[in-house]
């Protein structure tokens, strides 16, 4: 029988020796978001009245967009009059920042990857119809989705669907192709 | 009194076997009163006949792995082994003195000029109670190409867990991800293992053998692999002196693949008798995968590996030095991007992907890069015959870099060329293990292991999917063997303790906090080994261990884009605990071999994502929400495998793994628990080559049957149907010195169109198409 030595002990602290050496404390230090990033958390939609009589806006929030608190839908409302032409403007901001970041200027800088679709619900009908207004540099030219004219008819009750589509390679007019970076609902009432 | 033999070998006539000699007990040279023990260092129960023939004598020992002849006279001796499926050894010993060798038989199934020294490493599993499968070289090179957890599927018992055709990881009797240990030479991988698509950093090209342990047994590497261990070992660096290689080259048809590996070895001789250097490396580059109907777009892949080694076995001691880097770049096939529900519903009902496309090798944005270095530092000494102690130093550096193919809204160009997610997590691991014989048939060992990692993460994402974090880990061990007759008794204990620190930022203050966890538990097991007949043995294990929650099960939070779900994580979540209970029957005749193995894994505060059937609204649009939360869940399995020689070279055999894995706390099956499955082949092989591989033709059927056990609102869609698949092998080689083996495959003969219910990518396309490979390994020697 052979017996267990002390020398043993010593390669047995060895591994600990290495270990206690070894230690960086990089991970204690959370970098901020980058300030440059910008995250989309607001999407708000002006409409001017032809006679510029009238100026509406409605707004969708989350200021928290990747936990599950519900975002504030409270603004995200249009209420417009009937047989009325609107001029419409929409907005797509980072509010977690101050002052508020306009990301819209990304969006019109790659134009061509983007698109923004908006889709009345069938309970509006053919009461509500958007026109959009501006387009991109494709050839022919694309519509994109920022500018547009709103006509509206018969008094109605409903939602306007919009969304961002981001179509790097394949923007081809369709809704298909690509990725949605904005999926929000805003309602609509239409007045007498 | 001990004298040590340098393990340097001589020339033995043969490249086909292994011999080490270990020790040699010098005895007082009496004329007739020499004894030579002989002992075959094995896996798993195999029996051998060995014979010695000499002057005087001619004795056979058969059925046995160990052999002692005694009262031998010196002089000049043969000395013969023989195995069922392996390669048969014979070798000239001039006897002077009483010897004790030790040979390890390498499996004889198709090529072994692999020249594998297995040196004086303590044995990796410790542990022959468990239930494992093996899969030797020749197996891992017939699959060469395929990412490693689709090379691992080719052991019963096992499944993969795919993200598309480039990237999958394995799931042992359905438990995966941090449930399973990698264990690549000795030191366990350490990356960000969490992740669903985040597949093993690992170069298939560099392992020789792979061993599967199935089951929570294992206490030898942890507390967390209360799914299985995968243990992957590199081939060992011949003691012979002289410089020798391979290169093996290999083309795959889909994806238009083209790898190559080359690797160098030197062993020193003379005075630096027993060292050696190696240096390998492998490049792999590979285009858009088709399905038997369209191309999947974005899914090539490059990958670049290095690694060296040098080593040193001196008598006493052993030394390793290695150092690795694994560099990969992975295609995420564009089709599998939804940025919302309703995107993914859109998906669900096409039959063809949105964004289809033609061949191309060009990656696109919607791909990760992984970076994984490691340093290896290896001491092996011996004391006495069986006595030895092994230190093993691991430091591990992972870098993971996840672009979107959504481009972030920014103006600034360092921001647009930037990826989402970009961690990197660094790992020191340094493990001991001391074993030594008390008595006869009884085998100790005990061991500590330690383990501190710090993960950083920095991306664009305003949330990190897993927060930085430092964690520290200890780990002390013993097993007890115990021989006894015809019976094996396997015993161990383990303690592991856990420290995590994790660092968050509180975002309207801007300043870090820190929150600790410690946990700490007791794993252990007993196995029980009975050998009824020369041909029948039983074994049975029961083995309990735990698993810390991991960090991003505690913290992670958001929306899964891949998986288009809302994810929320619970910072109070307890350890798992598993209690698994295995047995094992093997029937083997020199014709026939039947293995059946059942199993039953019953896990308390199991963690899993429950759909909480409340959706969540974001500005991309509503998901449906998952909690990360415990239940107990068993999981239940059959698995068997048999193969029987009709004739000659004539073979058959199959596999087939059973598995139901249900949610005990809601009365429910487990969600993504592998479908059953089944395998059958046919092999002619043709008549013996000295060393390269036998010529064989191989014809195999897989049927996989349709899930049925699945929990309801847990999934988009209800799994794919069953599929069958055929597909076909071959291989031969050239020239008797040096042979060149050259292999063919065809997987997915018929370009059946199918889904697989554990590929995450099943919601958006097929599975690949028909694919042919070729391969050639041309080995040399200087």
């Amino acid at each position: 029988m052979k017996t267990f030595r002390k020398s043993h002990a010593v390669l047995a602290i060895l591994p600990l020796i290495i270990n206690a050496t070894a230690c960086k404390k990089e991970e204690q230090i959370v970098d901020p978001p980058l300030p440059e990033n910008e995250l989309l958390t607001t999407i708000s939609l002006r409409l001017i009245s032809s006679d510029n009589a009238d100026t509406l806006n409605a707004t969708w929030r989350d200021l928290t967009p990747n936990d599950t608190n519900p975002p504030d839908t409270s603004l995200a409302i249009l209420n417009v009059k009937d047989s009325t032409l609107y001029r419409a403007e929409l907005f797509f901001l980072d509010e977690t920042k101050s002052p508020a970041e306009d990301i819209r200027a990304e969006v019109q800088e790659r134009a061509n990857y983007h698109r923004i679709f908006y889709f009345p619900s069938t309970s509006l009908g053919t009461n509500f119809n958007v026109n959009i207004t501006d387009f991109d540099t494709n050839s022919p030219p694309l519509a994109l989705g920022l500018t547009s004219n709103i006509q509206t008819v018969q008094s109605s009750n409903g939602i306007l669907r919009v969304v961002l589509k981001h179509q790097p390679n394949g923007k081809d007019g369709s809704f298909e192709p690509g990725t949605i970076d904005a999926d929000v609902n805003f309602r609509v009432v239409i007045n007498p | 009194m001990y004298r040590i033999q340098c393990v340097c070998l001589r020339t033995l006539g043969s490249f086909i076997f292994t011999v080490q000699l270990l020790f040699t007990q010098q005895l007082e040279a009496q004329s007739c009163d020499l004894t030579l023990n002989v002992r075959i260092k094995q896996k798993g129960q195999s029996d051998f006949a060995i014979s010695l023939l000499g002057p005087e004598v001619s004795r056979n020992i058969s059925h046995s792995q160990l052999a002692s002849f005694g009262k031998l006279c010196s002089g000049t001796y043969k000395l013969m082994v023989q195995g069922i499926n392996f390669e048969s050894f014979d070798t000239t010993i001039d006897l002077s003195n009483s010897l004790d060798i030790s040979l390890i038989m390498n499996e004889s199934v198709h090529q072994l000029h692999e020249f594998e020294v297995h040196d004086n490493h303590i044995d990796r599993t410790g542990n022959s109670t468990l239930s494992s499968s093996s899969l030797n070289n020749a197996q891992l090179q017939v699959n060469a190409g395929k990412p490693l957890g689709e090379i691992l599927k080719e052991a019963s018992g096992v499944s993969t867990l795919q993200s598309g055709p480039t990237i999958s990881k394995p799931i042992i009797h359905g438990l995966h991800s941090n449930r399973v240990l990698l264990i690549q030479n000795g030191i366990r991988l350490e990356g960000q293992q969490w992740g669903t698509e985040h597949a093993p950093e690992i170069d298939p090209f560099t392992v020789a053998r792979a061993e599967v342990i199935k089951g929570a047994a294992s206490l030898r590497y942890g507390s967390d692999a209360i799914g299985g261990v995968v243990l992957l070992e590199p081939s060992e660096i011949s003691a012979e002196h002289g410089t020798r290689g391979i290169v093996r080259l290999a083309g795959i048809s889909n994806g238009r693949m083209g790898l190559s590996f080359a690797r160098l070895d030197h062993s020193f001789g003379g005075k630096l008798c027993g060292m050696g250097i190696r240096i390998q490396g492998t490049l792999k580059d590979a285009g858009n995968i088709h399905t038997p109907d369209y191309y999947l777009k974005n899914t090539g892949m490059r990958e670049q590996n290095f690694s060296s080694t040098w080593m040193l076995n001196r008598k006493r001691l052993a030394l390793e030095v290695s150092g690795s880097v694994f560099n990969s770049q992975i295609g995420i096939f564009t089709g599998s991007h939804v940025g919302s529900l309703s995107e993914l519903q859109q998906a669900l009902v096409s039959s063809e992907p949105k964004d289809s496309a033609g061949f191309s090798r060009q990656i696109e944005r919607g791909f990760q890069q992984i970076k994984h270095e490691m340093l290896k530092a290896r001491f092996c000494y011996h004391f006495f015959e069986d006595e030895q102690v092994e230190i093993i130093y691991g430091l591990q550096r992972n870098h993971r870099k996840e672009y979107d193919s959504d481009i972030p809204f920014s103006s600034d160009p360092s921001i647009l060329n930037a990826p989402q997610a970009d961690f990197l997590i660094s790992t020191h691991t340094a493990d001991l293990v001391y074993s030594r014989q008390l008595k006869n048939q009884v085998q100790l060992s005990v061991g500590s292991s330690l383990i501190t990692q710090g993960n950083v993460f920095k991306g664009l994402e305003y949330r990190a999917l897993i927060p930085n974090y430092r964690n520290y880990g200890v780990g002390i061990f013993a097993a007890l063997t115990h021989s006894w007759k015809n019976w094996k008794f396997e015993t161990g204990i383990r303690y592991d303790h856990r420290w995590l620190t994790t660092y968050r930022l509180n975002y309207s203050t801007l300043k870090t906090f820190a929150t600790s966890h410690t946990f700490q538990n007791w794993s252990y097991s007993a196995g029980l080994s009975y050998r009824v007949s020369e041909k029948w043995s039983i074994t049975a294990n029961l083995g309990s261990a735990w698993r810390a929650p991991n960090v991003n099960e505690m913290y992670g939070n958001g929306v899964h884009q891949s998986a288009a779900s809302f994810e929320i994580g619970d910072s109070t979540l307890k350890s798992e605990r598993a209690l698994n209970f295995s047995v094992s029957n093997v029937w083997e005749s020199e014709r026939f071999r039947f293995e059946l193995g059942l199993y039953r894994n019953a896990i308390n505060n199991f963690i899993y994502l429950k759909p909480l059937l409340k959706p969540v609204l974001t500005i991309s649009g509503v998901y449906p929400s998952f909690a990360q939360t415990q239940v107990n869940a068993l999981f239940t399995g059959i698995d068997a495998d048999y193969r029987f020689t009709l004739y000659k070279g004539l073979k058959i055999g199959g596999k087939m793994s059973l598995i139901k894995g249900y949610n005990q706390t809601t009365q429910d099956y487990v969600v993504f628990t592998p479908a059953n499955r089944a395998e059958i082949y046919t092999q002619l092989e043709g008549s013996s080559n000295e060393r390269g591989v036998k010529p064989y033709l191989k014809i195999s059927f897989m049927a996989v049957a349709k899930q049925n056990h699945v929990p309801v609102n847990s999934d988009y869609t209800a799994p794919p149907n069953a599929y069958s698949l055929f597909n076909f092998d071959a291989g031969f080689s050239i020239g008797n010195k040096h042979p060149i083996d050259l292999g063919f495959s065809i997987y997915n003969i018929l370009d059946t169109s199918y889904r697989d219910y554990l590929n995450r990518f099943r919601y958006f396309s097929d599975e690949q198409g028909r694919s042919i490979a070729i391969r050639i390994n041309v080995p040399f020697n200087f």
